[in-house]
């Protein structure tokens, strides 16, 4: 059917003419959480991501970044020093990358040139950034652009995610009206933990599609500048 | 009709006698119902997030033409493609069109209630076009070759000895029916698939109008494959799926993950705006949105029964009704079970011979409507269609007759009167132990399963008078 024969069709079922300006938008006065104090709230995001099924920590320099992956990973990072074992954004931070240089192991940048099939087989591990946190759900806000390929959080069986402390949001209201301020990229995905699905006698299992572990390290943002 | 009579009370019948089914049934939804208790005591001022709900949805169904032209157009500006389908069938051409155009040969698909509703998968495979469930419940039943029996659950009635049995033969070896094992297997099968396909079809939670965005809720990460490997994506949207703007779609992400599963967020929440970007190094370079109306148009008409649009498909009402307890998805016949598609099918379908049944298969008790996220009135509704229904002549000779008789003694006192003093004497031959345990035709109907009071030797009417002396 045409378009503009469909939109009239439900403006005469509507029994009225299209409207021409926006109608006035609905009202949303929704109690939310008080503001918390940033230790309330990184320890309340940690919770939540823990309680989705995520690891994380909060760390303050690169040695305790290595520290906790290695804690995390354990004997994982033998099968991580073939290329392309482990896969990231083009555009990680560079608290990111300098704790992969330091831990002795490559990131292969995502791009389109690399094979699907390749990384599906191979990659063990993604790596993102993440351009929020949302502390109520436990969630990572990420935001596809030419340099963060969205297979990097969703082929490898293990995903890692940088988040600097200031990136935390309180509630996804907040995010979303950060969001608005935005033109929308391709894909902005909210991930809460890892792949799972009940679809078997309600019973619980991890990892049917996507990632089976995930991880985040919540770090200071000014760590990347000192990085520069 | 009596067809149709003899097809519900099969169905029926064979739910009823499902012993697992029914057990299956009754956990899962307890399961989800105690879910969703807690997340919504935990999130706290929940009536107010649901009135919220209503009225966002209620406002979009009210300006639905102004927000589908603005969806429309920023899809286009996006550079995706619209298009219209006013019934099921034309829907499936649309879809077939595309795979044609483009020698389409595997298709994956994520979980969407639309192509359900327009029996997407039969109508390819009748074509010989080879399309894959990618949903691990959607995958279980369309190797079953079953249709959903929870709107979130879909397999809900399997357990994990039928799964690995079906899993089996594309193994090609025995299985383990240990829940892992099953999983690891789906996982790696379907990853083969995922890398493989040339279109991925999947549904929309909701689309939101300003930014021509698909909002896609899922817990597997199958969405994100479906939407982000094959290099074109088709969307499959009932027309009401709609938000206004990102600022709406936060309070509905609130209420919909709650009221579906009992999480704060599902595992993966995707806002997609495709086709990909110039320089993006994944996702779909070809977007189609197919917008569904198949009778959505007649409910919008009739205000009455225009709040059905709100529904946001959370299945909330299906885990507190005590009719789908008992029966199960299967019994309804329709794609959409339980309470909302008791209301929904009949008016979709545009056929009280063959889904006239659904309206009755309710207690009337409201646990439906107190449950809903965005307060539709779901047994008001399911009244109203009963009324529709009796006013469109389709219902059976016995129950006209008695609906005449009801009228011809009820609607006169003495006559009444007498009918109830020849009925407590009519009534002996069927009573045993105070209790009238059989009769004849249509009340033996009732009798067959259940006893009825007997009609006592003083009616009301005539004690009444000794009790308006007692009040006074």
């Amino acid at each position: 059917m045409d378009e503009s024969t469909f939109i009239q069709a439900l403006a005469s079922r509507l029994a009225r003419p299209t409207p021409v300006h926006p109608p006035t938008a609905v009202n949303i006065d929704l109690p939310l959480v008080p503001p918390a104090t940033p230790d309330a709230m990184i320890a309340a995001f940690l919770g939540n991501w823990q309680t989705a099924g995520g690891k994380g920590a909060v760390v303050r320099s690169i040695s305790e970044a290595t520290l906790h992956l290695k804690t995390w990973l354990g004997s994982e990072l033998n099968n991580l020093a073939a290329e392309p074992a482990i896969i990231g954004w083009g555009d990680l931070s560079n608290f990111a990358k300098a704790t992969f240089t330091n831990l002795g192991y490559p990131i292969t940048p995502y791009s389109k040139n690399l094979d699907l099939a390749e990384l599906s087989e191979c990659s063990k591990l993604g790596i993102t950034g993440a351009d929020w946190g949302i502390v109520q759900s436990g969630t990572l806000v990420n935001i596809s652009n030419q340099h963060r390929g969205r297979v990097v959080s969703l082929l490898p069986p293990k995903h890692l995610a940088f988040l600097p402390i200031n990136s935390l949001r309180d509630n996804l209201n907040q995010v979303m009206a950060e969001l608005m301020k935005l033109s929308p990229s391709a894909a902005i995905e909210f991930i809460t933990g890892p792949s799972r699905s009940a679809d078997i006698e309600m019973d619980l299992s991890i990892g049917v599609h996507g990632p089976k572990e995930v991880f985040v390290l919540l770090y200071p943002a000014d760590l990347d500048e000192l990085l520069l | 009709m009596h067809k149709a009579k003899r097809v519900v009370q099969a169905r029926l019948s064979k739910s009823l006698q499902d012993h697992y089914l029914r057990q299956a049934t009754r956990r899962g939804t307890d399961t989800l119902r105690h879910n969703k208790e807690k997340a919504t005591l935990d999130f706290g001022n929940w009536e107010k997030w649901r009135t919220a709900g209503e009225a966002i949805r209620t406002h979009v169904i009210a300006n639905l033409d102004y927000y589908l032209k603005q969806l429309i157009e920023q899809v286009h500006n996006n550079g995706g493609h619209v298009e219209i389908a006013s019934t099921p069938a034309e829907a499936v051409e649309l879809v077939r069109t595309i795979i044609k155009q483009h020698h389409a040969q595997l298709i994956i698909k994520s979980k969407s209630m639309v192509s359900e509703e327009i029996h997407l998968n039969q109508a390819l495979q009748t074509i010989g076009q080879k399309i894959v469930e990618t949903d691990l419940g959607e995958f279980i039943i369309q190797l079953a070759g079953e249709p959903p029996s929870h709107i979130i659950a879909p397999a809900l009635h399997k357990n994990r000895d039928q799964i690995a049995r079906l899993f089996e033969p594309l193994a090609g070896h025995p299985l383990s029916s240990a829940t892992p094992a099953l999983t690891s297997f789906a996982r790696e099968k379907l990853r083969q698939t995922f890398l493989a396909a040339d279109i991925g079809i999947t549904g929309c939670n909701f689309a939101i109008a300003n930014t021509g965005s698909i909002v896609l809720v899922t817990n597997e990460g199958n969405g994100r494959m479906v939407s982000t490997l094959p290099p074109i994506q088709i969307t499959l949207m009932g027309m009401e799926r709609i938000l206004p703007s990102f600022r709406e779609l936060g309070v509905m992400l609130n209420l919909l993950g709650r009221s579906a599963t009992g999480q704060r967020l599902t595992s993966y929440t995707s806002i997609l705006t495709p086709p990909r970007q110039k320089e993006d190094q994944d996702g779909p370079r070809e977007f189609h949105l197919i917008i569904l109306d198949h009778n959505r148009s007649r409910m919008l008409a009739n205000p009455e029964l225009r709040p059905a649009l709100r529904c946001i498909r959370c299945g909330a009402c299906f885990n507190v009704c005590p009719v789908y307890r008992q029966i199960g998805g299967h019994a309804y016949g329709s794609v959409y079970a339980g309470p909302i598609g008791a209301v929904i099918t009949p008016i979709l379908e545009d056929d009280w011979n063959n889904w006239g049944h659904l309206p009755y298969f309710s207690s009337l008790c409201g646990a439906c409507s107190e449950a809903c996220p965005v307060k539709i009135p779901l047994h008001g509704l399911l009244i109203k269609l009963r009324e529709l229904k009796v006013a469109s002549g389709c219902t059976e000779l016995a129950e006209r007759q008695v609906m005449k008789g009801y009228q011809h003694y009820f609607s006169h006192a003495r006559r009444l009167r007498r009918a109830l003093k020849w009925s407590y004497y009519a009534q002996r031959p069927f009573i045993r132990r105070g209790r009238i345990v059989s009769g004849p035709p249509p009340l033996s109907a009732w009798t067959k399963c259940r006893t009825l009071a007997p009609v006592a030797k003083t009616s009301f009417m005539e004690l009444w008078p000794m009790f308006e002396s007692e009040i006074e």
